[in-house]
């Protein structure tokens, strides 16, 4: 334990001083507040803030767009930079075990993507101290379903970074992954028979949209990201563990 | 195989192993008996009530809602309105409560603009949907259809540019009322009088149109070739009558009348007179009967007008002629979409008893003129002068007695237009008629109030939450990285 707790100091400290990781986060605050001053402009919100959570938490450019590219950007730093810089091999062969390290990794990036986060839900802090009156109730469950969606992109980002130390193959591919979550269920949405029920059970927007932005807390909707977050961490540890064996 | 090969081998089937474990996992949690649900909303009633829920979980399995979120009034979109965006955030948020709380017996289908257009026609063909039909609830061969203005409360937008607002909504109830007159089996009865018209409610060219859309708004249609046989039945519809009735069949005409129990009554141009006098001995004390003639009007066409034509017979109404403050003429009007009654006799409103109020739900326009018999046909000629006409009546009593003893009545002049296809150009008309014959308009006691939260900011106040928004927190965050940049350098 005390292992795995000095090797997420070590991952958070690494992320929270790092160039990189603040120059994506730049991105990410400019990309979300544009999109959050463009809904803020619009009529309909202006005349009923209950649709802000919707649509930008719901089923909109931010999950579409945003949310699947930005995780494996930051997952990138966990396991394909070790790789690429040789510091991986001795991190493996370190009396820690596979699972901590790759735990420690995981959450420290969880914990740091809680900062991009922040940065949005300062946005409705704000919105509130000019007087909004706002649907708490719908934002929190909306951050929720959010940092549940973030959590299962890094998850996957972070088993992309496993395969090579080749930085555009480890975004590149967790990145393709996270988009093929999002459109392959989608594109079989109406599709009849166990094949229809399959994909509506795996999308994720229809959860974000229906449960999370409406104000619900399911939990099969969290369940979802959940297990899916625990698969991609199992084959990364199952990745690491086959290299040490073949090492 | 070498070791490595044995070694990749292992490695997929444990990872597929891995994957196969993920998925039952979630197959058994996706269950809706397994479902833990919390509403979180400020309201706290963004699902279901427990009534609803009972009332869905009485439905057999295989039940269908379809329902389909598309912003046709371009009135309630003006000036950017939050009336659609409102009602389907809503309407998304409950089915998906009522999908899971029905236990794994309703399938739900949200089609919006987003869907297939395959899907969405195939689905808008299958149900016969019309414009402002937003919910299809079906249980086997039977289904219920909850129009858009049956489930929402809408404030019309103002002249001063004021935009539509929601103003309350009975979907909960709405959802659970047809839930449970689907699942009881216990449709209320709508008795079509087909006097001498053996096999006219099974023939397309007659009045099974006319049957289909009864059974599309929830009815159990019965055939009644005598008027005798239907005191136990909700509705009357008398779609033309081709035989003047016998004396104890207007008896029962009349105590059907007295009873104070609905009635949609069609009579055209071309009706038998002893029909229509007898009609109109039992009608006039209720302020509306019906005249004698074929209602004309000129058809405009890019090649002048057209008179002396039979086309002058069918009077394509737009919202214009139709009352907008009637709950049966209201929709149609402000939709502004076209009606078409063939073959009409003018129906005259006039004074009423005490005891009735009476609205001209239709009119013709003012250069319609009345063909009487002697003239020629479809041309203005001896008597006959131009002016408004009515085409149709609703009368109900200042005091219902009850659902099934609301009173109300409603007059037609044309049964032709109630016949085959010509239903479909009156399918708005005769539907919403039919709805509030039954008694379904809105009701108050069924509304909820929809709660609004308003943020109008204004310039300096938006620009504010801008500049924070793109240019204060991204510069903080590349500021950071810069300094950070810097130190790891020095």
């Amino acid at each position: 334990m005390r292992a795995f707790i000095a090797q997420f100091k070590r991952e958070l400290r690494g992320l929270l001083l790092s160039p990189y990781a603040f120059v994506l986060l730049g991105f990410w605050f400019l990309l979300n507040g544009f999109f959050f001053a463009y809904l803020l402009r619009s009529p309909a919100v202006q005349n009923d803030l209950t649709l802000l959570p919707p649509y930008l938490f719901g089923n909109g450019l931010l999950v579409w767009l945003l949310l699947p590219a930005f995780p494996p950007l930051l997952a990138l730093k966990l396991l394909a930079e070790e790789q690429r810089v040789g510091t991986l091999e001795p991190l493996l062969t370190a009396p820690v075990r596979d699972a901590a390290v790759l735990l420690a990794k995981y959450l420290a990036a969880c914990v740091f993507f809680l900062v991009f986060w922040g940065g949005v839900a300062a946005l409705f802090l704000v919105l509130n101290l000019h007087g909004a009156q706002l649907d708490w109730g719908r934002v929190g469950c909306g951050f929720l379903g959010a940092m549940l969606c973030s959590s299962l992109f890094l998850a996957a980002g972070l088993w992309a970074s496993s395969w090579s130390g080749n930085l555009v193959l480890a975004a590149g591919g967790g990145a393709a992954l996270n988009y093929m979550m999002l459109f392959v269920p989608s594109l079989l949405l109406d599709a009849p028979g166990r094949v229809g029920t399959f994909a509506r059970a795996a999308y994720l927007p229809g959860f974000l949209d229906q449960a999370f932005a409406a104000g619900w807390i399911d939990s099969y909707a969290i369940a979802l990201p959940l297990v899916l977050s625990a698969l991609f961490l199992f084959l990364t540890w199952l990745r690491l563990a086959a290299r040490r064996m073949l090492a | 195989m070498s070791r490595r090969l044995r070694l990749a081998a292992l490695t997929v089937a444990v990872g597929l192993a891995g994957v196969g474990v993920a998925m039952l996992l979630l197959a058994v949690l996706a269950r809706p008996a397994l479902r833990l649900r919390a509403d979180m909303t400020h309201t706290g009633g963004a699902g279901v009530s427990e009534r609803t829920a009972a009332a869905l979980r009485t439905l057999p399995e295989g039940s269908r809602l379809t329902v389909f979120m598309f912003p046709e009034n371009p009135a309630w979109a003006w000036n950017g309105s939050a009336v659609y965006p409102r009602a389907f955030d809503r309407l998304i948020s409950l089915l998906e409560d009522a999908r899971l709380r029905a236990g794994g017996r309703l399938e739900v289908t949200l089609l919006d603009r987003t869907s297939s257009l395959l899907e969405t026609e195939e689905a808008q063909r299958r149900l016969g949907r019309r414009p402002g039909d937003a919910l299809f609830l079906e249980v086997g061969d039977t289904r219920k259809v909850l129009a858009f203005e049956e489930l929402f409360q809408v404030i019309e937008p103002t002249r001063d540019g004021q935009p539509a607002r929601l103003r309350a909504e009975r979907l909960d109830h709405a959802l659970g009322n047809a839930a449970l007159a689907l699942a009881s089996g216990a449709l209320p009865r709508v008795a079509i009088y087909t006097a001498a018209r053996a096999g006219a409610l099974y023939d397309p060219q007659q009045l099974l149109p006319l049957a289909r859309l009864l059974t599309d708004e929830g009815f159990e249609v019965v055939d009644a070739t005598d008027l005798r046989g239907v005191q136990d039945a909700d509705l009357l519809v008398v779609p033309g009558q081709h035989q003047a009735f016998a004396p104890a069949e207007l008896d029962a005409a009349r105590a059907w009348l007295d009873a104070g129990k609905p009635l949609l009554l069609a009579l055209g141009a071309f009706a038998d007179e002893r029909v229509v006098e007898d009609w109109n001995a039992l009608l006039s004390e209720r302020g509306a009967v019906f005249g004698s003639g074929l209602i004309c009007e000129p058809v405009r066409t890019s090649g002048g007008v057209i008179e002396g034509d039979p086309i002058c017979g069918h009077l394509e109404t737009s919202g214009a002629e139709f009352d907008d403050q009637h709950a049966i003429s209201s929709r149609i009007s402000t939709s502004g979409r076209a009606q078409i009654f063939t073959a009409t006799r003018p129906v005259e409103t006039g004074a009423a008893g005490n005891a009735f109020t009476i609205a001209r739900v239709a009119r013709s326009e003012v250069e319609a003129w009345l063909d009487l018999p002697g003239g020629k046909d479809f041309i203005l000629d001896g008597a006959e002068r131009r002016g408004i006409r009515g085409i149709a009546a609703a009368s109900e009593p200042w005091m219902a007695q009850g659902d099934a003893a609301n009173g109300r009545l409603v007059l037609l002049g044309s049964a032709a237009s109630l016949e085959g296809g010509r239903l479909a150009a009156l399918h708005d008309f005769t539907a919403a008629a039919v709805r509030w014959l039954a008694g379904r308009e809105m009701r108050d006691f069924e509304l909820v109030a929809t709660r609004e939260l308003p943020f109008r900011p204004d310039r300096a106040t938006q620009a504010r939450i801008d500049n924070l928004a793109v240019l204060v927190l991204p510069g903080a965050a590349f500021l950071a990285a810069f300094g950070i940049f810097l130190r790891r350098r020095r």
